[in-house]
């Protein structure tokens, strides 16, 4: 008899999903301090920029984010989970240093060397996770989504790294095929991951009523659909998001969870954030890039300082040690709050400079606190785990 | 007519519910309502909980020959949940707001998920080796 899902009680040592964690709230930092020197030596590059923010935060953190929910949420077993993961994390560790920097730098050697190792990273996590992944049958959005994602992960990315050979003159460069690589994965890879994991996550853990059926259920079709269409006009597609972030705010509004729980304005303004993102679409790339950017930081940021408190509870909580400290003791909820205060600072200051240009000096200076702040959640929540699991406290 | 999963998942989504009332009345320093609802919330999950390892799960064990698979691993959260809910209730009792929305947080968070791997893995693992109207009229007959 096949029984499927028999692993719900093999989700990753805790190591797994901090090490994640911990290497990309830390590669934002390194690369926080260097864009604000950029910034203020006059020379910020929107490129380098968008990649940090895409591949050194979102990738790196979403992958640590995948390793734990794929085993406990979509029911797929990934044996051996520290080593593969270890090899995914060493690659894009070393990809999501190169790669960001490598816009500040003439030698194109460099940007490969970057390319390569993400792309090798990300084709070798692809199939480690996908193997298991596309066996199973998907019940519920969350997992559904997560095959599209990574599916158009693939293909986008696929697309990204073509364009780094056009660079490098081992193929012609299309304008076109850079321009599917940025809505591929922009779109139908964290943003249909952001989408998938709320259309869960926002229901259960703030008891509001269901996302529509249809939009939950067949997002990631009609993505896929809109994606095919945006070559000819990209207007369904910044609808279809629009409507996602109309609804999701509505949600939460609507929430019968009233009481303040730290993550929540996180979601408020990363949605506020995807919104002003697809108005200015039409309008301005550089303005949309930026909302964008922020939009998905937010989600990830608030998510990442709810997952690591309670993995920790919850790991020590399994071994047996007790008192097993609270969620909030772990990190500080006014720790959580302070991050997103300076997350607001970051996103009005970012869009601000689109207007008065002397508003970047804000950016660099909140960014850095930013990424410090979150860094240092991560890193003080983390080292929770690995005191105390070493010495068992009774009584 | 539910399956397994449409019927315990109902029951997920009413405690959560009442959990979201509690947690507003304790927000809002109602504490004999609070303690009155809140003693609807456990009494409703501790069935729940009572209605799957005293039915649901010995069935499946029984059907599937596996025991220590994601039933152990439910009764185990069961258990961290039943701690977590004795500890709410002291901080109710001693009216101590912060000390119960820190706990119920982290409750709030063990249940979710805990839910989540039901629904989505155990649920419907049951639906396909059970027979549910027999497996349902078990779990009301308790």
């Amino acid at each position: 008899m096949r029984v499927q899902g028999l692993s719900i009680q093999q989700a990753p040592p805790f190591i797994v999903v901090s090490s994640f964690f911990i290497t990309s709230s830390g590669l934002w930092f390194f690369l926080s301090i260097i864009h604000s020197i950029a910034i203020f030596k006059s020379s910020f590059t929107l490129p380098s920029f968008i990649h940090t923010f895409t591949v050194s935060l979102a990738l790196i953190t979403m992958f640590g984010a995948l390793y734990q929910m794929l085993p406990v949420v979509a029911g797929a077993v990934i044996e051996k989970p520290v080593k593969k993961a270890g090899f995914s994390l060493l690659l894009l560790l070393l990809g999501g240093i190169l790669f960001p920097l490598s816009f500040y730098f003439a030698n194109l050697e460099i940007k490969l060397l970057g390319a390569t190792l993400l792309y090798l990273a990300s084709i070798y996590t692809f199939f480690v996770m996908s193997s298991k992944l596309y066996r199973l049958k998907a019940n519920i959005p969350t997992s559904y989504g997560m095959k599209y994602a990574l599916a158009i992960f693939l293909v986008g990315l696929s697309f990204g790294y073509y364009t780094i050979l056009s660079y490098v003159g081992f193929v012609p460069f299309k304008e076109e095929i850079l321009k599917l690589h940025l809505k591929l994965l922009l779109f139908g890879w964290i943003g249909l991951l952001v989408a998938s994991v709320s259309f869960r996550v926002v229901e259960m853990f703030y008891v509001t009523q269901p996302y529509p059926k249809l939009l939950a259920y067949r997002f990631p079709e009609i993505l896929s659909f809109f994606l095919l269409l945006s070559p000819v006009t990209d207007y369904p597609l910044l609808i279809l998001y629009l409507l996602y972030a109309l609804i999701t705010i509505w949600r939460l509004y609507k929430r019968k969870r009233r009481v303040s729980e730290p993550t929540i304005p996180f979601w408020y303004l990363g949605m506020l954030m995807l919104i002003v993102s697809l108005v200015l679409y039409p309008i301005s790339e550089k303005a949309f890039y930026y909302a964008f950017l922020m939009f998905f930081s937010s989600i990830i940021l608030g998510m990442m300082q709810r997952i690591i408190p309670f993995l920790v509870w919850f790991h020590l909580s399994n071994e047996g040690v007790y008192p097993t400290p609270l969620m909030s003791d772990i990190i500080n909820p006014k720790r959580i709050r302070l991050s997103f205060y300076l997350l607001c600072l970051m996103c009005l200051s970012l869009m601000l400079s689109l207007l008065v240009n002397q508003f970047i000096y804000v950016f660099a200076m909140a960014y850095l606190l930013t990424s410090f702040t979150i860094l240092y959640n991560v890193l003080s929540g983390s080292f929770v785990y690995f005191r105390l699991k070493k010495r068992p406290m009774f009584g | 007519m539910f399956d397994i999963t449409g019927y315990l998942t109902q029951e997920h989504r009413e405690c959560d519910e009442i959990y979201a009332q509690v947690e507003e009345l304790v927000n809002q320093e109602k504490w004999e309502e609070a303690i009155e609802t809140f003693k609807s919330f456990k009494d409703e999950t501790l069935r729940h909980f009572q209605k799957e390892e005293d039915v649901l799960f010995p069935e499946f064990e029984g059907r599937t020959g596996i025991t220590m698979g994601p039933t152990q691993v439910m009764r185990m959260e069961h258990a961290q949940a039943r701690d977590l809910m004795e500890r709410m209730e002291k901080a109710l009792l001693s009216k101590d707001k912060d000390a119960f929305i820190s706990i119920g947080e982290t409750f709030m968070i063990l249940i979710q998920q805990h839910n989540m791997k039901e629904e989505q893995i155990l649920y419907p693992m049951c639906d396909q080796h059970l027979d549910a109207p027999e497996i349902i009229d078990k779990m009301e007959m308790l």
